[in-house]
């Protein structure tokens, strides 16, 4: 019986950890989302802006002494600038359709992105100190990180930003306008170059902001954007590549999925799962659960 | 009427297949050259060194050679290859160490176990279309990483797995210094050529090919798509274990980044897509290019006091390749050279 | 005297995609032999029609049989093996092999048991009067030339019923003349069942014996082209057009 309480209690705090740090992933992936949905780009760096992201919140805390989550801004625009770069510079050529040469270029740009950084940054590993590090609460019987719950708020109010952007603006009506159907767009005389070029640097800036954010309670290297692309990924295509709401929920069910494992089974294998639902999402329902037509 | 059609312009209508034959021939040529310069390597006054890093390059790009098969002629941009490479090189690693079974015979059981796995791989994924595939290819690698950290046992776990040295030693396929090594891993290359283009020029090859130019005309054409796709893969899955027999006697030890790693998986596809998907000769001139380029950089690099520059020069590679010559070296610069020598 | 064997059987198929009604109950045979003519405006369901008769769609209900034997659930390379053969709208050739590879490789899937595959491949180049744009790549060739290919591809090895989706449109009217000469030479000579699916009925009435009419997702008309020509249903439901449509 008492196995059976402490078991379930270990669940629920799974659960709620699971919730805390798929909200992030969530943050960490609409992103991606969006520029798919938008342009039907698969954007393989994205990774890669979150790094940039995640360096921006070590240079504050450490060179400037700023928290963090105070810079959240200069992260969205500078790597807004950036990905409008590499928009110009490649995805221009690729929009329209998810094709391998698109893939490979944007893998380029993550090799490409990630040498850099490790040029300027060194390949050490980083931390950033915020605030809120190192503290927790104690919540009944469950224990939570307060950086983790610090940016669980903050994901949640740039998704809820980014719906609004969306859903309320000329320029989000627009950009939803294309993500339904190009053509059409283009018919009723949206400027759909305009739109791609605003709405990869959303991506991009969201990347960005996540990164600063994560970088409060997770370390950054040169390489971290590999290390997180699969979760992004996985959390898009269950959540839906294109829907921004869904992509969301995606990340926290990934976030549930990897802390059960980790706590109930093994966390040497805390992925495993995720990324068989990710191939069986692939083979058997492409558009996630909440995604815009598949290819 | 049709003599009025642009084929008039383009001067070249009288003999293409003589044109082609010359080509080959001076291909021919090439490469006996090459192949002859690779292997009097020992004999010239050349230092080990670069003897292995001639290894590495051509370990490199016999593994590409293997890609190319399902990728360059059959289409499928499989990022997942490090699963084959890791299984062939865990199992022959695993059978040494703790069986005693020689390399000889364990490389055969890792490209056994390749196929198995190839098998439920390409069950599960091959149905899916372009960057889908790719992506669900890159999941599967993903998770050999954690599973292979897992059974610490078996693996050695995060640290990776290093082969018992028996110095020199035919048994146990080891050798102290590279040259051995530079003719097996030449011998892999010239064999993987003679069987890249033996499968452009068989039933197999053709229909692998019209299948990645068209899946639904290919269906049309009366080519059962899903079976093409599975033998290209099939293939591919079992040079690639070969190879990675090769690769683990020549590193001496393999862990789970290195086997299935995402950087690995892109390094995989490097000398192909460089030199020329889909082309007998692309991945050979790729992989040349490829350790050249990184061993001079690294070089460079080192001197400077930077380290990875060689992945830069692979990313902007890559870049430059899909954006302005989809075709790669052998595609896009040699043709016209050629061509250029023809008139 | 023997009638002519029934070599494609449509029987009741309807289709669904959502809540749009894309095919409903459409019903037609073909005999062998015969070179039948399937039109309607667009978006009457020519297409969906078609890619259900050669296996890329599955029909929402109805059957499809070929010479007597069902093939509603037959996976389209099985098709094709069996000889149902059929080109596309928008010509798809596999653009980086060779005009004779092309052939070749559809050649090489259902050649019957002792024909020559080099011999198989000369002869179809030659049928297609393609023997100089044997060693080309598709991308080299004019637009008629391609469609010639495609049908070359799409007769060879084996073929019984040959399904021809708008390869007159894009053709000037020499070229487009050409071709017809050239369809049914194969239709005489090969005796090989012609169908023919068009939007435009002029280029039509010359060459089928037989006229299948498809409107609103269904058959409105099949009869003779002077039949079909006559006829209140279609002069009302599609030949609105009429003037344009027949010169």
């Amino acid at each position: 019986m008492d196995d059976l309480q402490a078991a379930l209690l270990l669940a629920l705090q799974a659960i709620l950890s699971g919730i805390l740090v798929g909200g992030v992933y969530g943050v960490l992936s609409i992103g991606l989302s969006l520029a798919f949905g938008v342009m039907r780009i698969v954007n393989f760096a994205h990774g890669e802006l979150v790094m940039y992201g995640m360096y921006a919140g070590v240079i504050a805390s450490k060179s400037f002494g700023i928290d963090p989550l105070f810079i959240l801004p200069v992260s969205f625009v500078v790597m807004a600038l950036i990905g409008s770069a590499q928009y110009q510079l490649v995805f221009k050529h690729f929009v329209g359709h998810a094709t391998l040469q698109q893939l490979l270029a944007a893998i380029g740009c993550a090799l490409v992105l990630q040498m850099i950084a490790q040029i300027i940054f060194g390949a050490d590993t980083r931390t950033a100190t915020s605030f809120f590090s190192g503290q927790y609460v104690i919540f009944g019987p469950f224990f939570l990180s307060m950086p983790q719950i610090v940016a669980f708020a903050v994901a949640v109010v740039a998704t809820l930003l980014v719906e609004l952007l969306l859903h309320t603006t000329t320029w989000g009506k627009a950009v939803r306008a294309v993500a339904d159907d190009m053509e059409t767009a283009k018919l009723v005389g949206v400027n759909a170059s305009f739109i791609n070029i605003g709405a990869f640097a959303l991506s991009a800036g969201l990347a960005g902001l996540a990164g600063s954010v994560l970088v409060t309670y997770f370390p950054t290297y040169p390489s971290v954007g590999f290390s997180l692309m699969p979760i992004i990924i996985i959390a898009t295509t269950i959540g839906g590549l294109g829907s921004i709401g869904g992509t969301f929920l995606g990340g926290i069910c990934c976030g549930i999925i990897q802390q059960m494992t980790a706590m109930l089974w093994n966390s040497a294998l805390q992925d495993v799962p995720l990324y068989v639902l990710l191939m069986l999402f692939i083979a058997f329902r492409p558009t996630g659960f909440f995604g815009l037509r598949s290819e | 009427m049709e003599a009025a059609l642009p084929e008039s312009a383009r001067g070249g209508v009288a003999k293409p297949s003589s044109e082609a034959d010359a080509r080959r021939r001076r291909a021919f040529i090439y490469g006996l050259i090459a192949f002859l310069l690779v292997a009097s390597l020992p004999f010239l006054p050349v230092n080990n060194y670069i003897i292995a890093a001639v290894v590495r390059a051509l370990i490199f790009i016999s593994l590409g050679q293997a890609w190319n098969v399902v990728a360059g002629i059959g289409g499928l941009l499989s990022l997942g290859h490090g699963v084959f490479l890791g299984i062939g090189c865990y199992t022959t690693g695993i059978l040494f160490n703790q069986y005693g079974i020689p390399p000889w015979l364990g490389v055969w059981v890792g490209a056994v176990l390749s196929l198995l796995v190839a098998l439920v791989m390409g069950s599960m994924t091959l149905r899916m279309r372009g960057v889908f595939f790719a992506l669900a290819t890159v999941a599967a690698s993903l998770a050999m990483v954690q599973i292979s950290r897992h059974f610490v046992d078996l693996t050695g776990g995060a640290d990776g797995l290093a082969l018992k040295f028996f110095g020199n030693s035919w048994w146990a396929a080891q050798s102290r210094t590279p040259a051995p090594f530079l003719y097996a891993s030449l011998a892999f290359v010239t064999l993987y050529y003679w069987i890249t283009r033996w499968i452009l020029n068989s039933k197999l090859g053709l229909e692998m090919q019209a299948v990645r130019d068209d899946e639904v005309a290919a269906a049309a054409a009366g080519v059962a798509v899903f079976r093409t796709k599975m033998l290209g893969l099939l293939v591919s899955a079992a040079m690639t274990a070969l190879a990675a027999g090769l690769y683990m006697q020549f590193y001496m030890a393999i862990d789970p980044e290195a086997a299935f790693g995402l950087s690995q998986a892109i390094q995989l596809q490097l000398p192909a897509l460089i030199g020329g998907l889909g082309t007998a000769w692309g991945p050979i001139i790729g992989g040349a290019v490829m350790i050249f380029l990184s061993e001079v950089t690294n070089w460079g690099g080192t001197k400077i006091g930077v380290s990875g520059v060689d992945i830069l020069v692979y990313g902007l590679m890559l870049l430059v390749v899909v954006l302005y010559a989809p075709k790669g070296i052998v595609g896009s610069v040699l043709r016209n050279a050629m061509k250029g020598a023809d008139r | 005297m023997n009638a002519p064997a029934v070599a494609l059987e449509v029987r009741n198929i309807a289709r669904n995609f959502g809540g749009v009604v894309a095919l409903r109950d459409v019903t037609f045979s073909v005999r062998e032999g015969e070179v039948v003519g399937l039109i309607g405006p667009n978006g009457a369901g020519k297409s969906t029609l078609f890619e259900i008769v050669s296996g890329n769609i599955r029909p929402s209900g109805g059957r499809v049989a070929y010479f007597g034997r069902d093939c509603t659930t037959m996976a389209s390379h099985l098709r094709r093996r069996a000889g149902m053969c059929r080109t596309f709208q928008k010509v798809r050739l596999f653009e980086s092999m060779t005009v004779r590879q092309n052939i070749s490789v559809a050649a090489s899937q259902c050649l019957p048991k002792g024909r020559d595959l080099g011999e198989e491949v000369n002869n179809i180049l030659a049928q297609m009067r393609l023997e100089h744009q044997a060693e080309r790549r598709p991308s080299e060739l004019t637009l008629a030339d391609r469609k010639r290919v495609e049908i070359g591809r799409a007769i060879a090895g084996h073929c019984r019923l040959l399904m021809l989706d708008e390869s007159l449109s894009g053709l000037t009217h020499d070229e487009a003349e050409h071709l017809i000469d050239e369809i049914m030479q194969l239709n005489r000579a090969r005796g090989i069942t012609v169908i023919v699916v068009e939007h435009v009925l002029s280029v039509l009435a010359a060459m089928v014996q037989r006229l299948v009419v498809l409107h609103n997702a269904t058959v409105i008309a099949d009869g003779t082209p002077s039949e079909v020509a006559h006829d209140p249903v279609v002069i009302e439901a599609y030949l609105g057009t009429k003037q344009k449509a027949l010169r």
